[in-house]
């Protein structure tokens, strides 16, 4: 019956194309086909084949290279043909395909080959008799073990007979036991025990089955002979079976009175079995062996007792974790804060009344790493109540960071009436860490993404993003920019910290100079904190107000601010000096205006340092207009003179996204000491500009000279061009003004002028004066030997003469002249050529003014001027070089 | 109130803290600090290469280990071994060996061996070094077919060897702590469990032979030793070299690619390491993705490929009344559908610490138990019963149709095809 099933199979199972038009199985391996399709054939009567196909598979079991995959076809088949067509092999086969053959009797568990495989078991081909062990040791049948338990009786087994044998007759002990038949089978593993020259395994299998077939009880005599016998695999073999062995009390007990017994070095695996085993008299056993003996022997002891969850062993670990053996305090300790269940929490609490001071230390040190589920009532009453003060500083530095509100009354009376500076500065580092906790808005936190510290932006750094997640991590919510947190990745440069994070889930990013504090966060910390701070000022020490002022600088509220301005001006010696420390380093920019107060009339050099950087540093977070900012700056610059100052200044400046400002740093760039920083400052500004840029469509209509005021008829509109012409020599200069204002700008026009000898010039940020309408400003010059540079029209003269866009104009013929203006820097360009590009300086009253067009007195001459485009705040870019190329292109003016 | 805090660098530093103590202390084994000879676990190595050259050095970077040989069919991994740990110990004393019989014979001063070869390789290797008295660290998948899975568990236990399967995220923190929550019902009734298989191939697998080549001698690559136990095909460079994969005599599938790891991640939190499902609903497409395999209780393990349920790779997640628990590659820590959960992290996996008496180092682990006897956490049971859920879910997707199936007889009820999939007639002379 080869049933269409069949084929269906083979075709599925096969992936050779050609197979598509087999018929089925059979037919393929009785054809000439390839080897591959013949493999596939038996692949698939290996799935489906019935006992139709056995003949065709029992001729192939002879052929050497199909035999091994005929057995893959026979092997499952569960008709007893199968097992026919194997057993009619073996006498017809030999070597290797002898040794299969035997193999898929025995997994086939065929109990009519048990004769033959017998018989074999002599045979002269070691692997023929090594085979019929294995399948002898399957069909697990007591005329099989007592074959091979015979065999095994034979002198001078190669080795690896030996081994087949042996596995043979654990497989019969093994299919003994699981029938029930324990005493065959102990009898069995008895027979391996006495195996002459048995390998380690074998001595280790049988010692294992020979107690585990006899049972707990009975097999403990065994048991504890072997964890006594000098032999290793009967120790191996005894320590695995102890594990084994069911959860019998008798048994623990019995293994529980051998450790005495036991050298040290192999007390150590019998104490792990009885931690694993645990039970009444495993806990007493262990509990003798941690109290004395050797360190390592007692840890295993501690250790074993926690995992065995013995309760009573928690007093003794108490004790031990005071120990200054430190292998065996650890183990008490880590035994104390993780054993299973609930005990170790009365434990934990219970040392705390220890008469001794280093367990209760011990104890405030594991309930600050979290040993206690509600940690903070025994901690304060350890802070509040304990004799001795070391322990009462543990307590106050454990209770850090748990504390809470409620805890603020006794931690301020702590701090006020504390007997000692440590007493005191944990008291305040506790309050330090709640109030920050409290300033945190319930939904918000932290999340550092990632923070730098070295020369940025270029210069060598370490990522510490790690370190700041740590620190944010342990409760802190400033970070100090200093070698001693992150190392010193550049040594000898002044380093920055940056750090990127959110706060709230709002993106924030901040950086501070070396030896600074980044504050992570802006909020203040809710009025009760800042109520009792002010309340425990009134009566408290000189010291107890220090560390109160500090307090309040870290809680940060308007009220906090009022009563540190307070003492900052009316008190004296330390704690005036730690209430103006403390404003230099206020977290919030209320602060400004009395730092910036300090930095003018200071009369201590170093606190007008301390003052201008923490202006910096809050005018940083500061939500004031960009203008009050470049001026509030500028007062600061005003007020230094030092290159370190005027670099945090810088710092600052950069940061705020105006013109202005970019003058201000550009202003600076003329002092060499500050220049680079100057100069980067006014790239990181001029990056920022551009966002509000604003095309302007109003200077000209293309069509008449509406908006335009012209003071000759020598002006005039023709092909869209505004045209100026004098036909006869001009005696004087006349200007054509146009209405828009312009401050930031660019403009870009088309110039052609008639012979290239006249003279032109395109007015901007300028002035109309007198009764010619005469211009008083910058001019971007026209003319031959003149184009693309800066005349200041009526005052200054030539500003920048840079000839460089001379060679890029074309004479007579249209023009594109581009004009980027920005605070003081001016740059222009003609066909895409760059022409100057100025810094000025000394024009600050000349920012702001109207575009005109100058008609140059002289020789006659004709221009026309194509608008091409005006925009107002521009970006900073041109003929393809971006802000940081223009601005590095800058003629920075060297000091007079 | 709680403490907010970036959990990452928190949690992996009490996850260490608490580990440690439960290393076994060198100066336990050794005298003064440095072990002494007599105490090192001696160590050999079978068929390492790739994955195999890191679990190298993760058992050679162990001070008690003592690497001293190295058994493989192919000349310039034999050779690339023994310069890795002569150049690790200044000496030249890493003996080779090609056929591993000869070398399980010869060196009975060997205590344990790090299998890597092909997978087809693993189960065998393994259980001859038992039979050889050898301890074992095997990579994964560790078994071809069921029966070998069982024949592995046999072998162990007849001879009391100690053998971990490389299913190392079984003692990875953060998959612990997903386990164990539902393990220990923290996570309360726990129903469903998620396990990740891999997104690339097939459940069914090739039975084509690449393009024949001259066999090269013995010495150089030992063709036949490399086929062992499964059907002969010509000679092709490439098999040797790791391109095995995909085909149904050398592989477990897109299954047991990942599964070896995953069911064995989800299958501890079900406390089901010693038990198997029971029935296995086909799904119709290509990977067995959406397979749902119930156990006899009524959990299911279901199988997920893609990023479904994880954004890494070798993932594994629970569904219990409390939430959502799950962890994969890539992870700075465990996910959970509340920081609640969390929040229970280092109270976890402490416990499970000092209950187990674990390292949380797969590694280490092994070595531990090599010392103590005790089962390590992937022990024969564990990888048998994952990988008979990686074998009947094979099975169920090759024969299209839902399987039900045995845990205590293992086998499949009504099916007879099915049953015959269970194990393949091995090519001698390499029978087991």
């Amino acid at each position: 019956m080869r049933n269409l099933m069949l084929t269906l199979v083979l075709i599925l199972a096969a992936v050779v194309p050609v197979l598509a038009q087999a018929t089925d199985p059979v037919a393929v391996l009785e054809s000439g086909a390839p080897d591959i399709e013949k493999m596939a054939a038996l692949r698939a009567l290996a799935r489906q084949g019935g006992p139709e196909t056995v003949p065709t598979l029992a001729a192939l079991l002879l052929d050497e290279k199909f035999s091994h995959m005929a057995r893959y076809a026979l092997e499952p088949m569960p008709c007893t043909e199968a097992g026919d067509a194997l057993r009619d092999a073996l006498a017809k086969t030999s070597g290797k395909l002898k040794v299969g053959v035997i193999h898929s009797l025995g997994m086939r568990e065929d109990m009519q080959a048990q004769p033959a495989l017998i018989a074999l078991l002599s045979d002269a081909d070691a692997e023929v008799s090594q085979a019929s062990a294995g399948a002898l040791g399957r069909l697990g049948t007591p005329e099989a073990a007592k074959a091979l338990a015979d065999a095994l009786a034979k002198p001078d087994l190669p080795t690896r007979t030996l081994w087949a044998f042996c596995d043979g007759l654990f497989d019969c002990a093994e299919a003994a036991l699981a029938q029930g038949q324990s005493e065959t089978a102990a009898a069995m593993y008895d027979q391996l025990r006495a195996v002459a020259n048995a390998p380690e395994q074998v001595r280790t299998g049988a010692v294992r089955g020979a107690v585990l077939a006899r049972g707990g009880e009975s097999g403990v005599p065994l048991l504890i002979e072997a964890l006594g016998s000098e032999d290793g695999a009967l120790w191996i073999g005894a320590l695995r079976v102890a594990r084994e062995l069911e959860a019998s009390e008798a048994v623990t007990a019995a293994l529980a009175a051998e450790l005495a017994n036991l050298p040290d070095e192999k007390k150590i695996g019998l104490i792990q079995v009885l931690g694993q085993r645990g039970g009444e008299t495993a806990g007493p056993a262990l509990m003798a062996q941690a109290k004395e003996g050797a360190i390592e022997v007692r840890v295993a002891a501690v250790n074993a007792l926690v995992r065995a969850g013995y309760a009573p062993a928690l007093e003794l670990m108490e004790e031990l974790a005071a120990s200054d053996q430190s292998a065996l305090a650890e183990a008490a300790k880590n035994g104390l804060s993780y054993f299973p269940g609930r005990d170790a929490d009365a434990a934990l609490t219970a040392m705390l009344a220890n008469k001794d001071v280093g367990v209760r230390k011990v104890a405030i040190d594991l309930i600050r790493q979290g040993g206690l589920r509600a940690p903070v009532g025994p901690l304060m009453k350890a802070a509040d109540g304990d004799s001795d003060e070391s322990v009462r500083v543990a307590a106050l530095e454990a209770v850090k960071p748990y504390a809470s509100l409620n805890e603020m009354p006794v931690l301020l009376a702590l701090l006020v009436k504390a007997k000692s500076d440590a007493e005191m500065q944990a008291a305040e580092k506790a309050i330090e860490a709640l109030s920050e906790r409290q300033a945190r808005t319930p939904s918000g936190n932290i999340v550092v993404q990632k923070a730098v510290y070295g020369a940025l932006p270029d210069g060598p750094s370490a990522d510490v993003t790690e370190k700041v997640i740590q620190m944010v991590a342990s409760g802190a919510m400033t970070v100090g920019a200093s070698n001693a947190n992150f190392g010193d990745p550049a040594p000898d440069i002044v380093k920055q910290l940056r750090v990127d994070f959110t706060e709230n889930g709002r993106a924030r990013s901040d950086a501070v100079p070396e030896n600074q504090t980044l504050t992570l966060t802006t909020t203040s910390a809710p009025p009760a904190i800042v109520d009792a701070l002010c309340a425990a000022l009134g009566n408290a020490s000189p010291e107890a107000k220090t560390s109160l002022i500090r307090l309040l600088r870290t809680a940060g509220s308007p009220k906090a601010l009022e009563a540190v301005l307070a003492i900052a001006a009316t008190g004296e010696g330390p704690v005036k000096d730690t209430a103006t420390r403390a404003l230099c380093e206020w977290p919030t920019p209320d602060a400004v205006p009395a730092l910036m107060e300090l930095v003018k009339s200071s009369g201590d050099q170093k606190v007008k340092v301390l003052a201008l950087r923490g202006a910096v540093r809050l005018l940083k977070h500061s939500a004031a207009e960009s203008a009050d900012l470049v001026g509030t700056y500028s007062q600061l610059m005003d007020s230094t003179a030092t290159a370190d100052e005027k670099k945090a200044v810088l710092s600052g400046l950069a940061q705020v996204p105006d013109a202005d400002a970019m003058g201000a740093v550009l202003a600076q760039s003329t002092d060499e000491a500050v220049k680079a920083e100057a100069l980067q400052a006014a790239v990181t500004i001029a990056n920022a500009l551009g966002a509000n840029a604003r095309e302007d469509a109003s200077l000209f209509n293309g069509q008449d000279l509406t908006g335009w005021v012209a003071t000759s008829d020598r002006w005039r509109v023709e092909d869209g061009a505004l045209v100026g012409q004098n036909e006869t020599p001009l005696d004087r200069t006349e200007y054509l003004w146009a209405s828009p204002t312009v401050r930031d700008f660019y403009l870009c026009v088309s110039v052609k002028l008639e012979p290239n000898t006249g003279n032109s010039g395109v007015q901007f940020r300028s002035e109309m004066r007198g009764d010619n309408n005469d211009a008083f400003g910058n001019q971007a010059d026209i003319g031959q030997d003149v184009w693309g540079r800066i005349y200041d029209q009526g005052g200054r003269g030539k500003l920048d003469w840079n000839d460089r866009a001379e060679a890029a104009v074309k004479p007579e013929d249209w023009n594109r002249y581009e004009i980027l203006v920005v605070g003081p820097a001016i740059w222009t360009a003609i066909n895409g050529q760059l022409g100057v590009a100025c810094l000025d300086l000394s024009s600050e009253n000349e920012r702001e003014g109207l575009i005109g067009i100058q008609l140059h007195a002289g020789a006659p001459k004709k221009f026309s001027y194509r608008f091409e485009k005006l925009i107002h705040d521009p970006k900073i870019e041109l003929v393809g070089l971006n802000a940081e190329q223009l601005i590095n292109e800058l003629n920075v003016p060297t000091p007079q | 109130m709680s403490v907010k805090v970036s959990r990452r660098s928190f949690l992996t530093k009490a996850a260490a803290a608490v580990a440690a103590p439960y290393i076994v202390p060198a100066s336990v084994l050794g005298k003064g600090g440095a072990v002494a000879p007599s105490e090192r676990i001696t160590v050999g190595g079978i068929g390492i290469h790739g994955r195999g050259f890191h679990d190298l050095r993760w058992i050679t970077g162990n001070k008690d280990v003592q690497f001293l040989a190295i058994c493989d069919l192919w000349k310039q991994q034999r050779e690339a071994v023994k310069e890795f740990t002569d150049n690790l110990y200044g000496n030249k004393d890493c003996a080779m060996y090609r056929d591993l019989r000869e070398f399980l014979v010869d060196r009975p001063d060997i205590d344990a061996v790090l299998i890597a070869t092909g997978d087809h390789w693993h189960a065998p290797a393994s259980i001859l070094a038992m039979r050889a008295g050898k301890d074992v660290y095997t990579e994964k998948p560790s078994c071809m077919t069921i029966a070998e899975g069982r024949l592995v568990v046999e072998t162990a236990k007849r001879y009391g060897r100690v053998y971990q399967t490389g299913t190392q995220r079984l003692s990875e923190p953060n998959h612990v702590f997903a386990i164990e929550m539902a393990r220990t019902g923290r996570l309360g009734k726990v129903d469903k469990a998620y396990a990740h298989i891999a997104p690339w191939d097939a459940a069914k697998m090739s039975h084509d032979w690449k393009p024949a080549q001259p066999e090269p001698p013995k010495d150089e690559i030992d063709w036949d030793i490399w086929l062992g136990p499964c059907p002969w095909r010509p000679f092709n460079r490439e098999y040797v070299s790791g391109g095995w994969r995909n085909y149904y005599d050398f592989h477990t599938s897109c299954i047991g690619e990942w599964g070896a790891h995953t069911f064995a991640q989800a299958q501890a939190g079900l406390d089901a390491g010693d038990r198997s499902p029971v029935h296995y609903s086909y799904v119709d497409n290509d990977s067995g993705d959406g397979m749902v395999c119930t156990f006899a209780n009524g959990q299911k393990l279901i199988f997920s490929r893609g990023d479904v349920y994880w954004h890494g790779s070798c993932g594994e997640r629970f569904d219990g009344e409390r939430g959502w628990i799950g962890s994969a590659d890539g992870y700075s820590m465990t996910e959970a559908s509340s920081p609640d959960i969390l929040a229970e992290f280092k109270e976890v996996i402490g416990e499970y610490v000092a209950r187990t008496g674990r390292s949380l180092d797969h590694m280490r682990n092994f070595l531990d138990c090599v010392k103590s006897r005790e089962e390590t956490v992937a022990n024969p049971s564990v990888m048998h019963h994952s990988m008979c859920t990686v074998h009947a879910a094979n099975i169920c997707m090759w024969l299209e149709r839902d399987l039900e199936f045995d845990p205590v007889k293992e086998e499949f009820v009504n099916d007879e095809e099915a049953n015959r999939l269970r194990s393949r007639a091995q090519r001698e002379p390499w029978v087991l």
